[in-house]
């Protein structure tokens, strides 16, 4: 399946830029959630027209949400190159969002399936709320782990959980507990992407060359700078105020200490395998509810926590 | 049930369900503890997956335990006897203070007793919230020690038995020294009461009708309650003492609904907070405050008028002040000030029962240094 899928009766080109904007944003995007769908939908028969549209819709949701982000956050850049507010204006990139998501909802209730239509818009609701929530968590800097699982939650999970019950929401199987399940899988998904994403700040296995450092810079603790500094916060305050104020990882790495980041870095990583193997455990819960050509289904979702966390495949 | 090495999911109509629950697994011995884990889908409640359990083996050696009288001691929950302490002790000290014959024994059975039945009462409420698996949602509430499989719930239900036996032995204790019909209806009712709040049968506690329980249950009832017991009639100071720390629990309540206004909110319970809203909750904080201060002005304006209540205006002026100002400051339900809007409540609760007693002290010792000159 293709990632730059859309047409022209989506954009139409009377509207000044917006084809441009668009092109570049969809074309250095990895296209992860789309892959994943259609990995789904074909082990689930779905037609081509309906995996099409359901990775277009997922890539719809998610760039709007990246293109509302990168505005309110002011990053500068996204994926290496000049973030659309910058390039273009801030009131075309808010502009672009909405239309994306006003896309969505025209394609899907084209679609006519009412039952995905609702999933949809719970999950760009999710997804807002999250964006909301978050913004108040900038510098603040008493956030527990706890709180940010329940922002990512809303944010970074309700995509996962879309991506794994849509496929399912548009074949018809409106099975409560095979959707609960998959809401399960969703979830640990989401929380484990999102973990994996806060280490690269640290440049843990950043093989994409992520800017280092940026959350806290910014005056955001992420889920690993809250497990790092935990200690400090509570026990040893000076300590913890020099660290949230470095400007370089060596710098910060001498304030904690190197071995206490090396030490915290392994259990995270092991409390995060834990979750991998709780997800797996769900796996096993839900192939009792698939139907016997569904089961090629769990094939596919089996290798993503190590795909989304460790970033490798087995 | 499903099983894998680490984990297991019973039905909740599986028969190992409560073995499990209670923290045994019936095949790992006391090395391993099953753990009931947490659901991270804030949606758990909605969802089909509630009448399933998920465990996970854990080794006991890596639960990272405390000592076991911390542990204990955050079962029991200490910081909270303040609410049910205060009321009592203030009414005692009215009666000690206009020479109702009251000995130090009596005295001293109905603080023990309350605290006892406080203590168990915090112990049900843990052990009734893991056995319906609110644990499974709920990050906050209660000690969290059963949730983190730092003490069974078999051995957290002997221990509330045991705490309510003893509460219930030194209640009798002081009945045959008193009128049994009215001490009898109180204490019974005040158990009931806290039963309710505990285990809350008729949901309550997640109605919204929390802080309104409370402020009765720990206010005018316990207070006009116990001065009727003592004395046979009631007293309008018994009444305005019982309004000023009905006041002070429920500004705690409040806060503790208000910290957990997002997690509530995704599980759909139905606290005030969260029927209210977020802005609304913050003016009800107000609102709380003024009537403490309200029924604060009335106790130095009509109960027996010492002095040294100024102290515990004192107490109460310099508590409030802060936690107005935090939650003042407050943006998001996951803001950091939210958290510890609890604890500061009862910290005030703390300042201002001492205040009391100082007050009290310094009164009765005050009387007695006058008349030995």
């Amino acid at each position: 399946m293709q990632i730059k899928i859309y047409s022209p009766s989506d954009f139409p080109s009377y509207l000044p830029k917006l084809n441009g904007l668009y092109d570049e944003l969809f074309r250095d995007g990895k296209g992860f959630r789309s892959r994943l769908i259609g990995r789904i939908g074909s082990a689930l028969g779905l037609e081509s027209r309906v995996i099409d549209l359901l990775g277009q819709t997922i890539e719809f949701i998610h760039n709007a949400s990246l293109l509302h982000d990168d505005l309110v956050d002011r990053s500068a850049l996204r994926r290496g190159k000049p973030a659309a507010w910058t390039k273009y204006t801030p009131e075309y990139a808010v502009l672009a969002g909405d239309y994306l998501l006003a896309r969505v909802m025209v394609n899907l209730s084209a679609h006519g399936n009412i039952r995905l239509i609702q999933e949809t818009a719970q999950a760009i609701s999710d997804l807002l709320e999250g964006e909301w929530i978050q913004d108040s968590l900038v510098r603040d800097m008493s956030v527990r782990l706890t709180d940010l699982d329940r922002v990512h939650n809303l944010k970074t999970g309700s995509l996962f959980k879309w991506c794994l019950r849509a496929p399912f929401i548009a074949k018809h199987r409106v099975d409560d507990r095979l959707l609960g399940r998959l809401e399960e899988c969703g979830t640990i998904l989401g929380v484990l992407f999102q973990r994996s994403d806060d280490l690269l700040d640290f440049d843990v296995r950043n093989d994409e060359g992520k800017a280092i450092l940026g959350d806290l810079k910014s005056g955001y603790l992420n889920s690993f700078s809250v497990w790092l500094l935990a200690e400090f916060r509570e026990n040893d305050r000076a300590r913890f105020e020099r660290a949230i104020k470095c400007q370089s990882l060596g710098e910060f790495k001498s304030a904690i200490g190197e071995e206490h980041f090396e030490s915290r870095l392994r259990d995270f990583d092991q409390e995060n395998q834990r979750l991998i193997d709780l997800y797996q455990h769900r796996l096993q819960e839900l192939q009792a509810d698939l139907l016997p050509d569904e089961v090629s289904v769990t094939r596919d979702l089996k290798e993503l926590p190590q795909l989304l966390y460790w970033r490798k495949r087995n | 049930m499903v099983t894998t090495d680490r984990f297991v999911t019973l039905t909740a109509d599986d028969p190992r369900l409560r073995l499990h629950l209670m923290g045994r697994d019936g095949t790992r011995g006391d090395r391993v503890r099953p753990v009931l884990v947490s659901s991270l889908n804030p949606h758990l409640f909605r969802s089909v997956q509630l009448n399933e359990w998920t465990f996970e083996y854990v080794d006991v050696a890596a639960l990272r335990r405390p000592s076991l009288m911390k542990v204990w001691l955050l079962a029991l929950r200490p910081e909270t006897w303040v609410l049910s302490l205060a009321p009592m002790v203030s009414v005692l000290g009215i009666l000690l203070g206009t020479s109702t014959a009251l000995s130090m024994t009596e005295v001293l059975s109905v603080i023990s007793g309350i605290i006892a039945l406080h203590a168990a009462i915090n112990l049900f409420d843990d052990y009734h919230d893991h056995m319906r698996g609110w644990d499974r949602v709920e990050s906050h509430g209660g000690a969290r020690v059963l949730a983190q499989g730092w003490l069974r719930a078999g051995e957290v239900r002997t221990v509330a038995w045991t705490l309510f036996v003893v509460a219930c032995a030194i209640g009798l204790h002081v009945l045959a020294t008193r009128s049994a019909g009215p001490m009898a209806l109180v204490a019974v009712g005040a158990f009931l009461a806290g039963l309710e709040f505990a285990v809350s049968r008729f949901g309550l506690k997640y109605r919204g009708y929390a802080e309104i329980a409370a402020w009765f249950m720990f206010g005018p009832m316990l207070t006009v309650g116990l001065n009727w017991a003592l004395t046979g009639g009631w007293s309008l100071s018994a009444l305005l003492l019982g309004s000023l720390f009905g006041s002070v629990a429920l500004l705690a309540i409040h806060l503790k609904n208000f910290e957990n206004i997002l997690t509530d909110g995704q599980a759909r319970l139905l606290t005030w907070p969260v029927r209210a809203g977020f802005d609304a909750s913050k003016t009800f904080t107000v609102l709380c405050s003024g009537l403490l201060m309200f029924s604060f002005a009335l106790v130095l304006v009509f109960v027996t008028p010492w002095p040294e209540r100024l102290i515990a205006l004192v107490a109460l002026v310099s508590g409030i002040g802060p936690l107005l100002g935090r939650v003042s400051r407050i943006k998001s339900p996951v803001a950091g000030e939210m958290r510890g809007l609890y604890r500061g409540a009862l910290r005030l609760a703390w300042l201002l029962f001492a205040g009391f007693v100082v007050g009290d002290l310094i009164h009765f010792w005050g009387d007695q240094f006058v008349s030995a000159l």
